[in-house]
């Protein structure tokens, strides 16, 4: 008897236990993680991989890990990448076309940047006019969907935290916490549109971590040197690099200027900018103090939620920074993403610790991948690969167009793979017969695959798998050039003389990582299937049990 | 009861250590030592419910013991060894990688093969090792490379990944050189046979030197003083795996006679391209079988060395292209396809576990069975429309109606080519209703289904199922033609009066097999879901844990996991 007794205890314990164990899962997570790594590119996994030994390693074995997700955009960066992640859609719909555009009238536009005194900064040293809020966002982002559905019994607070404010703007909309980073301060700051004034433990992280301040600083590697972790080829090669100075292994002076050189003669900004406060952010302490800047942030406002979801945004910038400098293939890349592994494995650790394991979700993605240096590809005997230098073709192209039609400077501008029209110079009755012609001038061009003036690929049907689908996808009626030109894959089209980018619909910029991980959720196990960024937020605001964004276009992920 | 128990705990443990080596040795195959990727050049699928039953060797082992899918298909509308190849090893379609066909006519009306490089630094090697250039500098347009493929391939991130100490390398061996520099892309080495001297070469653009490796097996192969070759079947002509209808049917075959009845074929150097009938015989394929051996043998020594081997085995092509599907000489290939395919294994095996080995088998396009053996079957619209016949009778419409000669400049499978030129100097309303006579007389033959101009093609709306969609994704800016042309099931369009061509988006000319193998890793399992070839080359770069081909946007293929 007393044995029935006891089975029978033991199978009713049993039962409720894993009945908890699977109601646990269907509730939202109190926290969930969103870990946005600016250009990492799929391509690192299969080559890095078996040196990860910490977070990375985590989510990739106990993850669920969509080894095929790409960005549905044929121009892939920062700000249409973190808009994608914030909307659920394409640049089409939400509007953010790239990092900025020329408008109608021939202006420039930066994304997030807004004048209105609403949005004006909240750094100690803004000027007037400088305001930063979400208002070129044509839809909403999951952020704001879910600030909304927040009730007093289900609260649901959203932190989006970024370097750069377009990636902080683009995930967190208009109405999360956003929080950005202002270079020339060395300070985390916001704007008007996300707080009255900024939020003491902020101005309290930034007294005691003031990076303004710094003039030394040292970057150890991860492992030895001489560790077959860096055993790849061409990875001290800076030739072609923007700077020529070795970063990772080394002590540096931040502000003195003999220490490194530029090779890219159209980089004399960013010269200037390298011996500033900024080259602090090309490093990995950068990525460690955004991390630390996120668990202050939970600190301070994850114990204030009781019976709700914290949203938690943290998109690393550094990687991307630095990416263009020195490209994929470098020693201080290579390091910065081992580094990458260890301090996502403490910050999981971390967020575990003040949410528990069954109750956080971690989500790691990027925003785009980026392409190797032309020049060092070539190197490796692709003949394929070639830099097309974006302002010589555009002085060719003015030079072309004036000998023929006696116009000066008809090409005014150009924002990645796309030229605009000078609106003043270019008589409007004779707009279609000029680009027309700038067209077939641009298809000569070795390393020039296609080229669409805006209203054909706007009227042009292409198939979702095609890849001049996804310019399709980005062309916006008001915002996009006049022309719009796909280059051939490992032939950027750009200003830049050194260094690399991520321009292509080729899936070395658009092919991302995107895993899943929640104790109890999440079944370790690899996804082959087709799936694009955009569906994250869908995934989340179904995890979340809110509706989706308004403009979504995509469904939830798949098994999720 | 002790006993029992400890017996339990006994089996327990057994259990335990089973399931653990397991997945050590799961783990520990995970990275092929050696990829090879067997391209039989023509294989049709349906060749396989009418032979596979005879298959006893390679061909046999890969089937049984492989992950077979049985719905592969190649996505573009006029199916060639070119395009079919880069499908392969891009993962991309024609009109992304640019290799329309085997050749197409340029924007100077001249018919440009897909592998000639007039830069004398992809110069082609004498399979004794000189170059043309070295001896006769008239030859400049001997050069081959890969220059005119847009886009990357598998066996370019298979090297980009090179990671000291461990030696990669990628080498694409072929009768034909179309095939070996498809395969080879950029940084992989393309070897091939050069007709007019015999011997495998290969070009300066992939070697500085023809590696001695191949001038000595050319030496040992005795290419240069061989003067016959004999056809031996794989079983007596009586046997039971020869009885099918019109085996021995050469009414309509490219040549009038027999080579498997043939006492020898003869190498006879006074031809230009003496070697023109070895190609077409298993002896070939056997030397290129040899030669992958060879390969092996020189170039995988260490254990942390990985090699990608591509073999395209040609002949099945050759042969089927004068005989057609139904020969004698067409099934004995395969037969012999399937020995020697069985002998490259066993040879790798010696030397490498097959737990490091990873083997793919497929074919670039298939073949479909000559028209006129189909009208005799009973399929009445089958037809031969002969080209230069339509091309004829086109510019004698255009002559008569409008006064312009030769409006056509010539044709390539299968689309027309007009003199643009000549029609510019007319005003728009006439250009158009030449336009619209053209594609009208076409359309009004028997055996077209459809003709687009390539504007209106590129413009049109096709679900990717549709056929029609592929002889949109086949079109490449300043390679396709201007007057596009579907044909009906059965016809052929094509400038040959005999034999038969793979020129349509049907069934017997795209579906293809697609087996993956790799002992431990890949375990047998028949897939019937539709893919498409495309994804075989997205997929090895997932199993070799490699970069994708960059252009590619097709999925892995089902059924495969880390």
């Amino acid at each position: 008897m007393k044995k029935i007794f006891f089975i029978a205890l033991l199978l009713a314990c049993i039962t409720t236990a894993q009945a908890r164990a699977i109601k646990k899962p269907c509730s939202p997570p109190k926290l969930i993680v969103v870990i946005v790594i600016d250009q990492f590119a799929y391509h690192y996994l299969p080559k890095l991989s078996p040196y990860f030994s910490d977070g990375f390693k985590l989510l990739l074995d106990k993850g669920t890990s969509y080894q095929n997700a790409h960005h549905p955009h044929g121009a892939p960066s920062t700000a249409p990448g973190h808009a994608g992640i914030g909307t659920g859609t394409i640049p089409y719909d939400h509007g953010i076309i790239l990092n900025g555009w020329i408008d109608e009238h021939g202006n420039k536009i930066t994304f997030g940047d807004d004048a209105n005194p609403k949005a004006a900064l909240l750094s100690k040293n803004a000027e007037p006019g400088e305001g930063k809020s979400a208002r070129h966002m044509q839809v909403e982002t999951l952020s704001d969907r879910a600030v909304l559905a927040s009730t007093p019994s289900q609260p649901i607070t959203v932190y989006s935290l970024s370097y750069k404010a377009r990636a902080a703007i683009g995930m967190g909309g208009s109405k999360a916490h956003t929080i950005w980073f202002d270079a020339p301060s060395g300070q985390f700051t916001s704007s008007k549109t996300y707080f009255e004034k900024l939020p003491r433990w902020v101005e309290q992280f930034n007294k005691k971590h003031d990076v303004s301040k710094l003039k030394c600083m040292t970057w150890n590697l991860r492992f030895d040197a001489d560790c077959q972790a860096y055993n790849f080829p061409f990875i001290n090669n800076r030739d072609y690099a923007t700077y020529s100075c070795k970063l990772a292994g080394n002590t540096f002076e931040i502000n003195h200027q003999a220490t490194c050189q530029t090779h890219d003669s159209d980089d004399a900004d960013d010269f200037a900018e390298v011996h500033g406060p900024s080259l602090f952010l090309k490093t990995p302490a950068a990525n460690k103090l955004l991390l630390d800047f996120a668990q202050e942030c939970l600190a301070k406002n994850f114990c204030r939620i009781d019976n709700g979801t914290f949203l938690l945004w943290v998109s690393l910038s550094s990687l991307d920074m630095l990416g263009h400098k020195y490209g994929p293939d470098s020693l201080e890349i290579i390091d910065m993403i081992y580094h990458l592994d260890k301090q996502v494995g403490s910050f999981i650790k971390y967020c575990k610790k003040t949410a528990g394991g069954r109750d956080t979700l971690f989500v790691l993605t990027a925003d785009h991948g980026v392409d190797a240096i032309p020049e060092i590809l070539q190197k490796k005997g692709m003949s394929l690969a070639r830099r097309i230098l974006a302002k010589p073709l555009m002085k060719r192209m003015n030079a072309y167009l004036h000998k023929k039609y006696g116009i000066e400077k008809a090409v005014a501008y150009f924002k990645v793979n796309q030229f605009y029209l000078n609106t003043k110079t270019v008589p409007a009755d004779r707009k279609q017969e000029i680009l027309q012609v700038l067209k077939k001038y641009l298809l000569n061009q070795p390393g020039i695959k296609k080229v669409w003036t805006r209203d054909e690929l706007l009227s042009t049907y292409y198939r979702p798998d095609e890849l001049e689908c996804l310019f399709k996808n980005q062309c916006h009626p008001s915002r996009s050039g006049d022309l719009i030109c796909m280059v051939q894959p490992f032939s950027p089209l750009t200003k830049h003389d050194t260094g690399t980018a991520h321009r292509t619909p080729y899936n070395h910029d658009t092919h991302v990582p995107l895993i899943f991980y929640q104790e109890g959720r999440c079944k370790p196990r690899k996804i082959n299937q087709k799936v694009w960024v955009p569906q994250l937020p869908v995934t989340l605001a179904k995890i979340m049990g809110i509706p989706k964004p308004a403009a979504a276009r995509y469904g939830p992920l798949p098994c999720e | 009861m002790q006993k029992n128990r400890l017996s339990s705990a006994f089996i327990c443990i057994l259990v335990l250590c089973a399931s653990l080596l397991e997945k050590i040795h799961a783990s520990d195959c995970k990275d092929p030592r050696l990829t090879v990727v067997i391209i039989v050049d023509q294989f049709a699928y349906h060749y396989l419910p009418k032979l596979q039953n005879n298959f006893r060797y390679g061909l046999r082992t890969l089937f049984k013991e492989g992950q077979v899918y049985t719905q592969a298909y190649h996505a573009h509308g006029i199916p060639e060894t070119t395009p079919g190849h880069h499908a392969i090893s891009t993962g991309t379609l024609p009109k992304d990688h640019g290799a329309i066909l085997n050749k197409w006519i340029n924007k100077e009306y001249k018919k440009e093969c897909y592998v000639t490089d007039p830069d004398p630094n992809a110069a082609v090697f004498k399979p004794q090792g000189s170059s043309y250039l070295d001896s006769c500098p008239e030859k400049a347009e001997c050069g081959k490379s890969c220059v005119k493929t847009m886009v990357d391939g598998l066996s370019d991130q298979f090297m980009l990944a090179s990671n000291p100490p461990s030696n990669r390398k990628v080498f694409a061996l072929s009768l034909k050189s179309h095939p070996a520099i498809a395969t080879a892309n950029r940084l992989g080495k393309p070897i091939w046979f050069d007709e007019t001297f015999g011997g495998f070469t290969s070009s300066k653009k992939y070697f500085c030197s023809l590696p001695e490796w191949v001038i000595a097996f050319n030496k040992a192969q005795k290419f240069s003083t061989r003067s016959h070759v004999v056809w031996r079947t794989m079983c007596r002509l009586q046997d039971s795996m020869y009885d099918f209808p019109d085996i021995k049917n050469y009414d309509y075959a490219g040549y009038n006679f027999s080579l498997v009845s043939l006492p020898s074929i003869a190498i006879d150097r006074k031809l230009s391209q003496p070697f023109e009938l070895y190609l077409k015989t298993p002896a070939a394929s056997q030397a290129l079988i040899d030669l992958a051996k060879t390969c092996i043998t020189h170039n995988l020594k260490k254990s942390s060395d990985r090699m990608l081997l591509w073999v395209s085995l040609s002949t099945l092509d050759l042969v089927g292209h004068i005989y057609g599907p139904d020969s004698i000489e067409a099934i004995d290939t395969l037969y012999h396809v399937d020995k020697q395919i069985q002998d490259l294994m066993n040879f790798i095996h010696k030397r490498i576990d097959p737990k490091h080995c990873l083997y793919v088998l497929t074919g670039d396009h298939g073949i479909p069975p000559m028209p006129e053996l189909m009208q005799k079957r009973g399929i009445p619209q089958a037809r031969r429309i002969m080209a230069q016949t339509l091309i004829n009778d086109m510019n004698n419409m255009i002559a008569k109606s409008y006064s312009l000669n030769n409006i056509i400049k010539g044709f390539e499978p299968t689309y027309f080519i007009i003199n643009k030129e000549l029609l510019a100097q007319q005003d728009c309303q006439k250009q158009t209703a030449i336009l619209s006579a053209l594609k009208k007389f076409l359309q009004d033959q028997p055996g077209i289904k459809s003709v687009w101009t390539a504007a209106e093609l590129r413009h049109l709306t096709f679900q990717p199922e549709q056929p029609e969609n592929h002889y949109k994704t086949q079109l490449y800016h300043d390679r396709s033609g201007d007057l596009i042309c579907m044909p009906e099931p059965y016809c052929q369009i094509t400038t040959y009066p005999k034999g038969t061509s793979h020129l349509s988006p049907y069934e017997y000319d795209t579906h293809v097999p697609l087996v993956l193998y790799q002992k431990r890793r890949i375990a047998h399992k028949i897939i019937d879901e539709k893919v498409w070839i495309p994804q075989l080359p997205v997929t090895l770069a997932y199993l070799l844990h490699l970069a994708r081909p960059s252009a590619s946007t097709y999925a892995i293929l089902p059924g495969v996991e880390q």
